[in-house]
């Protein structure tokens, strides 16, 4: 309990709860809260309320099994979660993707992240009372989906990714859609941004709030845009050599200076722009090749063969019947989520079935700080804290 | 029976009658939808048009309609714990601030011996702050009564913000008072008709004290708890605040009143800053510019121009107080009482001093 | 790695309301007017008049596709059902009757869209290309549970209703209409030679 906060000693606190059913509370999530006032002086976040099974599942299904749930991890981002995991698997077997491949995975991954950021800000703003923008953000995120959807077939639940590529190459007519949505993604953060940053109500519910400091943060495990808005320049995309083929790329990482809820929305902010960026880079210099290896051991041979060969059917049937088989070890790949630090940690034995698959999800970190970040402040300031902390249900309880 | 129409008390009935039947209900029930359009356009959203009669959608009209039934067709409902007598009372407080304000208002210029107006008192500004503060039980009853700590919350806000923002509306209306010299909406309204530079500059409240507009437009949107001051219903924090526990007909006067008083503040903003029913440069005889020669027009033509310009002028209010709505996000609690005891309440009184001085020395 | 530092400044007018109340109004109202004069900017349609259109490789509702000639492509391999990952897939083979170019055919075919998740690796996992989503049926409700579980015959043919038959154990059908129907009455042994 923060010691600065002043309690009447005359009166009882008011225990209050909010969520799980409150309309800031999404995604689900419940806070128990002790009220001196309107001020937070205690504060326990219980967590659960979404909890899937995902790793108990993961210990039943065969690897290709397992993408179609990490599309239901972070739901605002899937083709990240798909690419995390499939880069896990590809790691466990150790085989490379054709660049091809690395460059729309780049891509959709950017375009995911853009409409994560674009959830995030927008859910914020709305908490806060400014739903316009939610619903502009919204509009912005729907081109971006219909994007998704064209290449993916689907447009929350992506399952692309496979092992050692996509499932698919990029749908005729892509390039062009995706320059014409970007200026359009482009002008409403603009619109949005001018609506919101400078807006004084806005700064002033966001500015201070929900503060924490460095040392804490590090302490905390955060990651991602949590982490840059303390100031810590760490992005798994260009540390250690980065990941995929993001070292092709130029791009800034924008950091914040005070860790407050408007350092956290400035720097997504900018990290859509510079994730726009990207995107425009990647799409300039697309690499011809094939969208997925030609490793038998991994990805089921193209149609042609399995219809007219022998050996591609026997092929097809054997990867499907007995299912991917990597070698006896254990990987553990992190990939820049949305949110941050997204880890999988696969092991293997050998078989068609993985004997353990681990999530280290994002924002778990987050909503353990939450009440670091909270108490001491009144409850209004409870939810931008919330918001821009971009608690995703689906990621956090798995 | 001309001479039951001409005594003024039927006169006044019939005036009451037609005013809420026909003036105040229906324009916050077309509110409702017009907010729900409105922001569906601002969102470029299409809106409510799902509610249909037959093929006719009329532009949703029918939700009107719709909502009511639903409305009314909920299941009477008291929460456990509820105090009843003050949770049943406490939606009427509301809709009779709301209601009582249109009394003072004119609504045109009197036609002959014929006002378009309810009463007109001679303390006419002190009666509508006076009815104003009613609205505040309202909230503190509804709230308390429910037993509930979210209510309990938002009722605490509610008082607070409320009471606070009385202030800074009678500050900001001194000004006005100063300038005009009466309390009395008549006067008020007659002084808004005058000109400057020979009859070029008409003397609208919004050129007379444009500091106290904009402290008067302020406090009345904290007055109605609306956005971007509806921190008492604070929708993401306290969910509803004070009517969290209302439903049916009882969260329908809820729902009514704001619109009503939504209508009601657009009338007073139009009223006491916006030169009321005065169309610039339209005489009571006819239109007449500057040092231009005079062009006549019959009484019953001004009438009816002047009753069309402050139907536009309501109109344009009801759009903005909406669209600032639509373009704000909420206060913190803290941060509208800063805004209030800080910002304007310094400015307000300044603004007086300042008025005072200008008067007193041309 | 290329650092950016935020600007948290918010410059000389944005230590004021009034500005942000002004600029406010300005964006809303370009929206609202746009709207209204022109109806430019709307994004959002008439949902169940008006449909947007959907990509190519949508992944909707299932379908079984069949031989020029009508017979059912699918051999009842279980590949499909083997790499269901919500095990929504349920086929029971059974000797073709009548048909012995193909050794088996799927007596039941069910596919419970309730449960399914639409990954699409069915249809991956396909070697025959007997099922496919490219029906572009997006939305499937009904008011009863039992309506969702898609048969054979309904797979085949774009049937609006369906009827409960999951589970059940089908006859072996006495006739070739029966067994596959709309196959267009082409005469088994005809294929065969």
């Amino acid at each position: 309990m923060n010691s600065s906060v002043g309690i009447d000693k005359d009166t009882d606190l008011m225990e209050i709860e909010i969520g799980p059913s409150h309309p800031a509370m999404h995604g689900i999530v419940r806070f128990s809260v002790s009220l001196s006032g309107e001020t937070i002086v205690k504060m326990k976040a219980e967590i659960g309320y979404l909890h899937r099974a995902f790793e108990k599942e993961a210990e039943n299904s065969r690897y290709i099994q397992i993408l179609p749930y990490t599309d239901r991890l972070n739901y605002c981002s899937a083709i990240i979660n798909n690419c995390g995991y499939s880069m896990a698997v590809e790691k466990l077997f150790g085989i490379h993707t054709p660049k091809r491949a690395e460059y729309a995975r780049v891509i959709m991954m950017e375009v995911s992240r853009i409409s994560d950021h674009m959830t995030c800000v927008a859910a914020a703003a709305m908490e806060v009372g400014a739903f316009t923008i939610f619903l502009w953000f919204i509009k912005a995120r729907e081109y971006l989906w219909e994007l998704i959807e064209d290449f993916t077939g689907a447009r929350l639940t992506t399952s692309w990714t496979r092992f050692g590529g996509n499932a698919n190459d990029f749908p005729d007519g892509f390039l062009d859609k995706l320059a014409n949505h970007l200026i359009k993604v482009q002008e409403v953060i603009d619109e949005c941004d001018k609506m919101a940053t400078t807006n004084k109500i806005f700064v002033d519910r966001l500015k201070g709030v929900g503060i924490l400091s460095k040392e804490k943060a590090i302490s905390y495990g955060f990651t991602g845009p949590m982490l840059r808005a303390v100031g810590v320049a760490h992005d798994l995309r260009v540390a250690d050599g980065g990941y995929s083929a993001y070292s092709d790329f130029d791009f800034e990482i924008p950091v914040g200076e005070v860790g407050d809820s408007y350092d956290r929305y400035l720097v997504r902010m900018e990290e859509m722009r510079q994730s726009i960026s990207i995107i425009k880079q990647a799409s300039q210099k697309i690499p011809k090749g094939s969208h997925i290896t030609r490793n038998r051991r991994t990805s089921l041979p193209p149609k042609s063969e399995v219809y007219g060969s022998i050996e591609g059917m026997i092929d097809h049937f054997k990867l499907i019947m007995e299912g991917h088989t990597p070698p006896k070890g254990e990987v553990y790949v992190n990939v820049e989520g949305a949110n941050g630090e997204l880890g999988f940690y696969v092991v293997s034995d050998g078989s068609g079935t993985p004997v353990k698959v681990r999530v280290r999800p994002p924002c778990f970190n987050f909503v353990a700080a939450m009440a670091d970040m909270c108490v001491g402040h009144p409850i209004a300031d409870l939810v931008p804290t919330f918001g821009s902390i971009n608690m995703i249900g689906g990621e956090l309880d798995r | 029976m001309l001479e039951l129409l001409i005594n003024p008390y039927i006169q006044t009935i019939l005036k009451v009658i037609f005013l809420i039947f026909l003036v105040v209900l229906p324009s916050a029930a077309l509110l409702t939808l017009m907010e729900r359009k409105w922001s569906a356009l601002i969102q470029d959203r299409r809106g409510p048009g799902r509610a249909n009669i037959g093929k006719f959608t009329f532009l949703g009209i029918f939700h009107i309609l719709a909502d009511g039934m639903k409305l009314a067709l909920k299941e009477d409902f008291y929460p456990a714990g509820t105090n009843r007598f003050l949770f049943t009372i406490a939606p009427y407080f509301g809709f009779f601030s709301a209601v009582t304000l249109f009394a003072l208002l004119p609504i045109t210029s009197p036609l002959g011996n014929f006002t378009f107006q309810i009463v007109d008192v001679n303390i006419g500004i002190l009666m509508i702050l006076a009815y104003m503060s009613f609205s505040i039980y309202g909230a503190v009853l509804a709230g308390w009564s429910t037993d509930n700590k979210y209510g309990m919350l938002g009722a605490v806000r509610a008082s607070a913000q409320m009471i606070s923002y009385e202030v800074f509306l009678g500050v900001s209306l001194l000004g006005l008072l100063v300038v005009y010299n009466s309390l009395r909406i008549s006067d008020i309204v007659a002084g808004q008709n005058e000109y400057w530079f020979n009859g070029l500059i008409p003397k609208w409240g919004i050129l007379t004290q444009p500091i106290g507009f904009l402290i008067f437009f302020t406090a009345i949107l904290a007055e109605m708890k609306r956005a971007p001051f509806d921190a008492p219903e604070g929708e993401s924090e306290i969910v509803a605040g004070f009517f969290i526990e209302y439903s049916g007909m009882r969260f329908a006067l809820f729902f009514l009143a704001e619109y009503i008083s939504l209508v009601g503040m657009a009338m007073l903003i139009s009223t006491l800053f916006l030169g009321s029913y005065h169309f610039p440069w339209l005489l009571d005889a006819g239109f007449k510019l500057g040092s231009l020669p005079l062009v006549e027009l019959p009484q019953w033509l001004v009438v009816f121009l002047r009753f069309i310009t402050f139907g536009g002028k309501v109109l344009f209010c009801c759009w903005l107080i909406i669209s600032i709505r639509w373009s704000l996000p909420r206060f913190k609690f803290d941060q509208i009482m800063k805004l209030g005891w800080n910002r304007l309440m310094p400015l307000g009184i300044l603004n007086l001093i300042i008025t005072i001085l200008v008067t007193l020395l041309f | 790695m290329k650092v950016k530092v935020v600007t948290r400044d918010v410059g000389f007018l944005g230590k004021f309301y009034l500005p942000a109340v002004l600029m406010g109004l300005w964006l809303v109202s370009r929206h609202f007017f746009a709207n209204l004069l022109f109806n430019k900017m709307t994004v959002t349609i008439n949902y169940p008049e008006v449909k947007r259109p959907i990509a190519k490789r949508w992944r909707g509702r299932h379908r079984l596709t069949r031989h020029e000639n009508g017979f059912i492509k699918c051999v009842a391999c279980f590949l499909c059902e083997e790499i269901c990952p919500a095990n929504c897939i349920h086929i029971k083979s059974a000797e073709m009757p009548f048909d012995k170019s193909v050794e088996k055919y799927p007596s039941v075919f069910d596919i419970d869209e309730l449960r399914c998740i639409f990954c699409g690796l069915c249809v991956e996992a396909c070697p025959k290309d007997a099922i496919r989503m490219d029906t572009e049926i997006v939305s499937l409700a009904f008011t009863d549970r039992k309506k969702f579980d898609y048969t054979r015959n309904l797979l085949l043919d774009e049937a609006p209703d369906n009827k409960h038959t999951k589970y059940t154990n089908v006859p072996l059908p006495t006739s070739i209409e029966e067994a596959l129907p709309n196959s267009k009455g082409v005469v088994a042994d005809d294929l065969t030679n």
